[in-house]
């Protein structure tokens, strides 16, 4: 998936696990951007009897780099506490929830917003409480206006929104890992001379009536860039955006009282800024390391984006059928269009009116060019679809980043670096077959723009 | 708690107030405090938050008993210090 259960330690520990970042300009308050780290994958709406919460033992954190050395120049740090009304029944609640301070209510949760930025640590809001998981219409009624009532104003022009959300982000994982058999083309995978499809099939979402934990910040541009600039070659309208989870370096089970503590720093533990990079592009062996390291050191697994392991598959799985990325892949040419995209941004010059560099150093970030104004009909394919405003400039919620990335590296992009490069046409109709259509949950139009959380009453339908 | 490694021989203990005695001559033995960026393992992200808790067990990790490299974790602050001596001590406590 993007980033969900990517690296074998963090596939063990869930309320650690970062899925997706989302990073845009606000499309109804274009003078922000927002801000989304998702946690906690693939959440069972029917989550009882402890539904899914943030874990209080982490410390979660967005990072904006605004000066393109890959290190973060504000962060804005996240950390949760739970409150139990009563430990002696086992439910979450003990009737109907209808506000956020409702007495029915007996496992809540809530957090604190700290600003760090030039070595200032700056208290944003502290108490605030996050909405409950959508139960059911009993538990929760009204849900989302109940959930709407957990965005809150902070200093400053800032909102925040922290709490359960739909997953928003669609993908055909059972087809990408049956050895990329992807539907919509599975009578083509030849490799292993079974045969076993003779027609192609829609894509099947595999995150489809699942719910994720979202912390969603939306800020004024000016508050990051230090500039209300609109001019998308102005290099300090770009920002690099990542999240992180950390934990304490030791955690202690005292079986003798039946608590747990920690010491020590925080140690990261998860970090994620552009979607599948440590999910398709890094090895097994290097996943778990590269959860614990800082963008800014990314110059030692650029290879794994130079020479991307599926770049070379594609043509063996699916023979005749990439015969460029063949030769490509075989030149040992270095893939400097994915570098662009993933680790530089994308230089000035290559596509008209748009750039998102933030300079030579090699750094996975979300990089947003914050002058570009919201697409009025936005195309979920991006850049590649002729709307500067999508992934890979930052990434909006209903993106296909999932298409946009395999045509990527199925050579589409190739042309911006070598333009005597002939994709092969599969690089441009490539797909796992499915689009926004197949996330049941709407997407908002206003803040947090992910879709009401599936309710546990009724889901999986 | 106690934890060998092999070859690294290296210990960790939970200690309350009973380590308070050996402590004065570990920090004879240059320590180096962290919780932010002071001391980082090789390119390892260390990060502290504003809000940190000085509340908690003190905890010793003897990374290597031979040479007594150890980790003091004290609420969000990490020490490290070489003290062969009291780190022999533990592992004979340990034992």
């Amino acid at each position: 998936m993007s980033s969900h259960r990517e690296a074998p330690e963090i596939s063990k520990d869930p309320v650690a696990d970062s899925t997706d970042v989302y990073a845009f300009v606000s499309p109804d308050r274009p003078s922000t951007v927002t801000l989304i780290a998702n946690y906690i994958p693939l959440e069972e709406p029917a989550g009882g009897p402890n539904f899914y919460e943030f874990g209080d033992d982490v410390l979660y954190e967005i990072h904006v780099d605004t000066d393109g050395d890959g290190q973060a120049d504000v962060t804005y740090q996240f950390q949760f506490s739970t409150a139990l009304r009563d430990p002696d029944t086992f439910l979450y609640n003990t009737g109907p929830i209808r506000s956020l301070n409702s007495p029915n209510w007996n496992s809540r949760q809530f957090y604190t917003v700290t600003r760090v930025a030039g070595g200032i640590s700056q208290p944003l809001g502290t108490g605030l409480a996050c909405p409950p998981c959508n139960i059911g219409p009993l538990s929760t009624p009204r849900y989302a206006t109940l959930a709407a009532s957990a965005v809150h104003s902070l200093p400053g022009g800032v909102k925040v929104f922290a709490g359960q959300r739909a997953e928003g982000f669609y993908v055909d994982l059972g087809s990408i890992f049956d050895l990329a058999t992807l539907r919509p083309f599975q009578q083509l995978h030849a490799k292993y001379g079974m045969h076993i499809f003779n027609r192609p099939e829609p894509g099947v979402n595999t995150t489809n009536e699942l719910n994720v934990h979202s912390i969603a910040l939306q800020v004024p541009i000016a508050a990051l860039t230090g500039s209300s600039s609109r001019d998308e070659s102005d290099p300090r309208a770009v920002i690099g955006v990542w999240t992180t989870a950390s934990r304490r370096h030791v955690h202690i089970l005292d079986a003798d009282q039946g608590t747990s503590s920690w010491s020590g720093p925080f140690r990261q533990v998860s970090r994620l800024g552009n979607p599948l990079v440590n999910e398709v592009l890094i090895p097994l062996g290097k996943k778990d390391f590269w959860n614990t390291q800082p963008p800014m050191y990314d110059e030692m697994f650029a290879s794994y984006v130079a020479h991307p392991e599926l770049a070379a598959l594609l043509p063996a799985l699916y023979p005749g059928v990439f015969p460029h990325l063949a030769g490509l892949a075989k030149s040992g040419k270095p893939r400097a269009d994915l570098e662009a995209i993933l680790l530089t941004g994308i230089p000035a010059g290559l596509i008209k009116g748009f750039q998102n560099h933030t300079g030579p150093v090699l750094a996975d970030m979300l990089r947003l060019n914050t002058a570009i104004k919201p697409a009025r009909k936005p195309n979920i394919l991006g850049v590649l679809g002729g709307d500067l405003a999508g992934f890979p400039n930052g990434r909006r919620v209903f993106d296909d980043v999932v298409t946009i990335e395999l045509r990527a590296i199925a050579g589409l992009t190739y042309p911006l670096v070598a333009a005597a490069y002939k994709p092969d046409a599969a690089a441009g109709a490539i797909t796992d077959g499915l689009t926004p259509e197949d996330v049941k949950k709407p997407y908002l139009r206003s803040f947090p723009y992910l879709g009401v959380p599936y309710g546990g009453y009724y889901n999986p339908s | 708690m106690l934890r060998t490694a092999a070859g690294a021989s290296a210990a960790g203990l939970v200690a309350g107030g009973a380590l308070a005695a050996a402590l004065p001559a570990a920090a004879a033995a240059r320590p180096e405090r962290s919780g932010q960026s002071a001391e980082r393992p090789a390119h390892s992200a260390t990060t502290t938050p504003d809000a940190g808790s000085a509340a908690g067990p003190l905890v010793i990790h003897v990374r290597d008993a031979r040479t007594g490299e150890m980790d003091i974790f004290a609420g969000t602050t990490r020490t490290r210090l070489r003290d062969p001596a009291l780190a022999a001590r533990l592992v004979r406590a340990s034992q």
